[in-house]
């Protein structure tokens, strides 16, 4: 007998328990069944999920794994005429949000991580990465589910530096996820930030060149269509569809990185000291049209374009037109001398006024220049005598040079949100009109335009298009495919063009734009200094000081404008701009090995001046040379592609949102 | 007290089916266990069967010797076993602020081993034993509501521990008990419905008042409708049942399940192992193991029947319960039956304390067969 039995054999209800012994216990039927019915309905749904309805799941499966990847396509670069890089790509964060992650527990569920605990610890460390978050607005926008019961995931920040989201990535906060994604990123924002423009946060164009050319730059996005699996890999030999990303194209544009710089240094210092509302330069090839430069101020810098305001933004260079003043009599007195009217040995009377009609026009300050040459008239800025060149000419006949100049049109230069300045028609113009236009008045150019018009003059006659697209490289180290060339257009004579070059020579070496002389190269050029029409009136005391001009002058390889808005202190255009313009050519001219042609001309020899004066070209190649962008100390071209490369390209991998539960 | 070793007139009363059982059921499991982790970074390698191995082999002494106690001396210890059990659950509770992430465990001091025990797992032995005692103490008063609502309340007390930890999944178990327990014991099935009908509108006021933790709500919606969103709350789910639709009539072969070897299912070492066996063994394998623990639960209510004692029954039917119920809510949730709670599937899944709690079970069910009848010659 067991041992158990006499302990059980006190108890008062063993009898009863006893009793019942060798007859079944009474729900032990009812047990047997109620398990027999759970076994049944576990096998029914095994029968019903594998053996009848296993084609639908297995579909289900695969749909739950298939995914169509986007896969972006890189954006084109931007290089200056030489290759080196201005604008690429480089890696960057999108930080987002899934709220419903901290709903999802794991099954193995911890005291204190609540959901309420991981919201508060996501938050908290967001507010920490980024001490501007507007917490409270984050926490209400991932607040409220949707009508599908699940919340809304969003964006906490974009285009985040790639360390700092990789940093935020290693704190795994509760929900936070960090995507790759790509930034476009210039090597120097500050240079050529007008010409090169923006893009917004998905890498589409908004402004520049960045606009007009994001057709080219774009590329096509690829697209990878397979099953993944849940670390979002594609798995192998389910890949449907795979068209790889055409990466978009590079362009090469006509600015010199150098230039570009050096204009902008000089600008800014004409800008600042004069403390200007604004300032423009602008440096074109003559004999190609393109634009080596060009700058604005007040500037901004494309990295941080959030930081600027939409003044800063504007491309005054060609979206501002602006009353250009006796800079555009070169115009008259060219379409005079083409015509024949007028020949270098014609002589002009000034008497310091001139009645036309009921009107009577002056000379600035009310000088009277006396009798005077053709080149008198150019070098001392003549308004009587240009008004008698554009009588000689007829309204039409001028209207026609301002036109076959490029005034009123467009440039078609390429860049963006071009103005086309203001040429009324000349059946409108009354005999005042036509006479104001002939010095600059009652039209209106852009400094392109006029930079464009000068590059004729320097170009033997031959108006070019100027242009800032040198050509386009198809992807990644591709040949350069140069940009359609287009014929330029005769405007005057190659003979009238140079005349006209010995004038604006003359103004350079004893008239109004001394300051704009340079030691080792002749230079030519044209002072302005316009009075500011706004609204139909001129503001008092406030001018457009400019200066437009070219070097060296048998050949000139540059035409530079510089036009400086309402400096205060000294207005004159060769005092305030002939420097800047100086600062220009004579780094440029360098940069191009360019020889001097000053003492090739006897008695002009330079004087000398001091030690340095003598060797301008030796002691500026012995001057160590301020950093330029993307050009390393050594002057050595940084190679582009080693600023970009396999980081640029990154797949908008979609890291979140797989896994639900863990 | 205690026999130091069967009986030799007892040992030939050994339930070998129930054995044979067990053993196929801990084969199936190392093999389950392998196939999902085998190519899963961080379990790689034979780690994870290596180390069931080892659990089984001390489950199966622990089992032994289970077996060798006499289960009729279970009342002498019924109530330090269970205040030492509410000592137990207890005292996770007051370790879970101190150690973050050991809400359910303790952690033993075992040297080279990183060994967590889970008390609540013990705790479904131990009320199965003291409920038993306590329904056999009452005998046919089962019948009177006072005497159900009080073996209620006994089973209620842990509950309410595990609750705290929160264990969704182990307070059901002990529920399941208790139904299981006091119905064998002749209670009546008026009161128990009757009961029921109560818990579900204290259910329905504790989802309206928010005490149920969301991710549970969650759980109770994603299981009341997966497809809503397929990656969402129902993912486990979906992806679960897809894996063993997936799996057809024959499986996909071992190791070559889709689903299982890109680990779309987690945790599919532990709770969803099913899974793992559905989509790979298919219906057939799925049926194979069902047979199996078809015939442990019918070894299980042999016992039950031929035992000639109450407490000996009810402890039977306590094992029964509990093993039933686990495959049942596990296999349920892994097929979209059942919604989804933390409950492992019985001498399967990976984990030690639920191997060992289940193979001691099975040693007081082999004890109790063993001593079914009170008179052996």
């Amino acid at each position: 007998m067991a041992a158990g039995t006499t302990s059980r054999s006190g108890r008062g209800r063993n009898a009863r328990v006893r009793s019942t012994g060798n007859a079944l216990p009474p729900h032990i039927v009812w047990v047997f069944g109620i398990v027999t019915l759970l076994y049944l309905a576990l096998a029914g749904r095994l029968v019903y999920l594998q053996v009848f309805q296993h084609e639908e799941f297995k579909q289900i499966a695969a749909e739950l794994r298939r995914r169509r990847h986007v896969l972006p396509a890189r954006r084109g670069l931007l290089l200056d005429r030489d290759g080196t890089l201005l604008v690429g790509n480089e890696r960057a964060g999108v930080i987002v949000l899934d709220p419903n992650l901290w709903y999802v527990a794991s099954s193995k569920a911890v005291e204190g991580d609540t959901p309420e605990a991981r919201r508060v610890r996501a938050l908290d460390g967001l507010a920490g990465f980024f001490p501007d978050l507007d917490v409270a607005t984050l926490a209400l926008k991932v607040a409220k589910r949707r009508a599908d019961g699940r919340f809304p995931a969003v964006d906490v920040r974009r285009q985040v530096d790639w360390p700092l989201a990789q940093k935020i990535q290693a704190a795994s906060l509760p929900g936070v996820g960090v995507l790759p994604e790509s930034r476009r990123a210039a090597v120097n924002g500050a240079l050529a930030a007008h010409v090169l423009g923006f893009t917004d946060l998905d890498g589409r164009g908004l402004d520049g060149l960045e606009k007009t050319l994001d057709a080219e730059l774009r590329g096509i996005p690829g697209v990878l269509e397979a099953e993944f699996d849940p670390q979002n890999r594609p798995i192998p030999g389910t890949v449907r569809r795979h068209e790889g990303a055409l990466p978009g194209k590079d362009v090469v544009l006509t600015l010199d990185a150098d230039v570009q710089h050096e204009a902008q240094e000089a600008l800014k210092v004409a800008y600042e000291t004069s403390k200007a509302e604004s300032a423009t330069v602008v440096v074109l090839d003559p004999r190609t049209g393109d634009i080596l430069a060009l700058a604005n101020y007040p500037t901004y810098d494309i990295n941080r374009r959030k930081d600027s305001t939409a003044a800063a933004r504007t491309n005054i260079a060609v979206t501002a037109p602006f009353e250009p003043g006796s800079t555009l009599k070169v115009i008259t007195v060219a379409a005079a001398l083409e015509e024949g009217k007028v020949s270098p040995d014609t002589y002009f009377y000034c008497s310091g006024a001139r009645g036309i009609g009921r009107r009577t026009i002056h000379c600035a300050h009310g000088t009277s220049h006396g009798r005077e040459s053709l080149l008198d008239v150019i070098k001392n800025s003549c308004n009587i005598a240009t008004a008698d060149c554009a009588f000689r000419l007829g309204k039409e006949r001028l209207w026609e040079y301002e036109r076959a100049f490029g005034f009123g049109e467009r440039t078609g230069s390429g860049l963006a949100g071009e103005s086309r300045g203001l040429l009324s028609k000349p059946d409108k113009w009354s005999d005042i009109q036509l006479s104001n236009v002939a010095f600059g008045q009652g039209i209106s150019v852009t400094p392109l335009q006029l930079a464009a018009a000068y590059a004729a003059i320097a170009n033997d006659g031959v108006w070019m298009r100027p242009r800032i697209v040198r050509g386009v490289r198809n992807g990644e180290g591709g040949v350069l495919r140069p940009a359609a060339s287009e014929p330029g257009r005769r405007v005057v004579s190659a003979e009238a063009a140079r005349e006209m070059r010995r004038m604006l020579q003359s103004v350079v070496d004893d008239g109004t734009g001394k300051a704009a002389q340079m030691e080792a190269y002749t230079a030519g050029g044209k002072t302005g200094t316009a009075q500011i029409a706004r609204g139909g009136r001129y503001v008092g005391g406030k001018y457009v000081a400019s200066f437009v001009g070219m070097a060296p002058m048998k050949d000139p390889k540059f035409v530079v404008l510089v036009s400086v808005t309402a400096p205060q202190g000294p207005y004159y255009g060769g005092v305030v701009a002939g420097p800047v313009f100086k600062r220009i050519l004579e780094k440029a001219l360098l940069g191009r090995r360019v020889p001097g042609d000053k003492a090739d001309v006897p008695g002009k020899a330079p004087r000398r001046r001091g030690r340095r004066g003598t060797r301008p070209i030796l002691d500026a190649l012995l001057t160590p040379r301020p950093p330029v962008p993307g050009v390393d100390q050594g002057g050595r071209r940084v190679r582009p592609w080693s600023l970009y490369g396999a980081e640029a390209i990154c797949y908008n991998e979609n890291a979140y949102g797989g896994t639900g539960a863990s | 007290m205690n026999a130091p070793w069967i009986e030799p007139r007892l040992r030939k009363n050994v339930d070998k089916t129930l054995l044979l059982s067990v053993g196929l059921l801990m084969a199936f499991g190392l093999v389950a266990i392998h196939v999902a982790t085998w190519n899963r970074p961080g379990l790689q390698g034979h780690h994870a069967v290596m180390r069931q191995g080892l659990y089984y082999l001390v489950g199966l002494f622990l089992m032994a010797y289970a077996a060798t106690l006499d289960y009729r001396q279970a009342p002498r210890i019924a109530t330090f076993l269970y205040f030492g059990n509410l000592f137990l659950l207890a005292l996770v509770l007051l370790f879970a602020p101190d150690v973050k992430g050991a809400a359910r465990w303790i952690r033993l001091p075992i040297p080279g081993m990183d060994f967590k025990l889970q008390p609540s797992e013990f705790a479904k032995i131990a009320i199965i034993l003291t409920l038993s005692n306590y329904l056999a103490l009452i005998g046919p008063g089962i019948r009177e509501l006072p005497n159900l609502l009080k073996t209620l309340a006994h089973v209620l007390v842990p509950v309410a521990l595990i609750m705290k930890q929160p264990d969704l999944g182990t307070s059901l178990v002990f529920l399941a008990i208790w139904t299981g327990t006091v119905f064998l014991a002749g209670a009546r099935w008026q009161h128990l419905l009757g009961l029921a009908a109560v818990g579900a509108a204290l259910f329905f006021v504790a989802w309206q008042a928010n005490i149920l933790h969301d991710y549970q709500k969650d759980r109770v919606r994603a299981f009341l409708n997966p497809t809503v969103d397929p990656r969402g709350d129902g993912y486990q789910v979906l992806q679960s049942q897809t894996a063993i639709g997936g799996g057809q009539v024959l499986g996909q072969g071992l190791y070559h399940g889709t689903q299982t070897n890109l680990h779309f299912i987690p945790e599919n070492h532990t709770d969803f192992i099913f899974t793992v066996i559905g989509e790979e063994g298919g219906f057939l394998g799925g049926c194979l193991l069902l047979l199996t623990y078809g015939l442990l639960l019918y070894r299980g209510l042999v016992t039950i029947a031929e035992c000639e004692d109450q407490l000996g029954r009810l402890i039977a039917g306590g094992v029964v319960t509990l093993i039933a119920f686990h495959l049942t809510v596990n296999i349920g949730m892994t097929c979209g039956i059942m919604p989804v709670v933390g409950v492992p599937l019985p001498l399967i899944s990976f984990g030690g304390s639920a191997a060992w709690m289940n193979l001691i079970a099975i040693g007081l069910l082999l004890g109790i067969h063993m001593r079914r009848h009170k008179i052996v010659f």
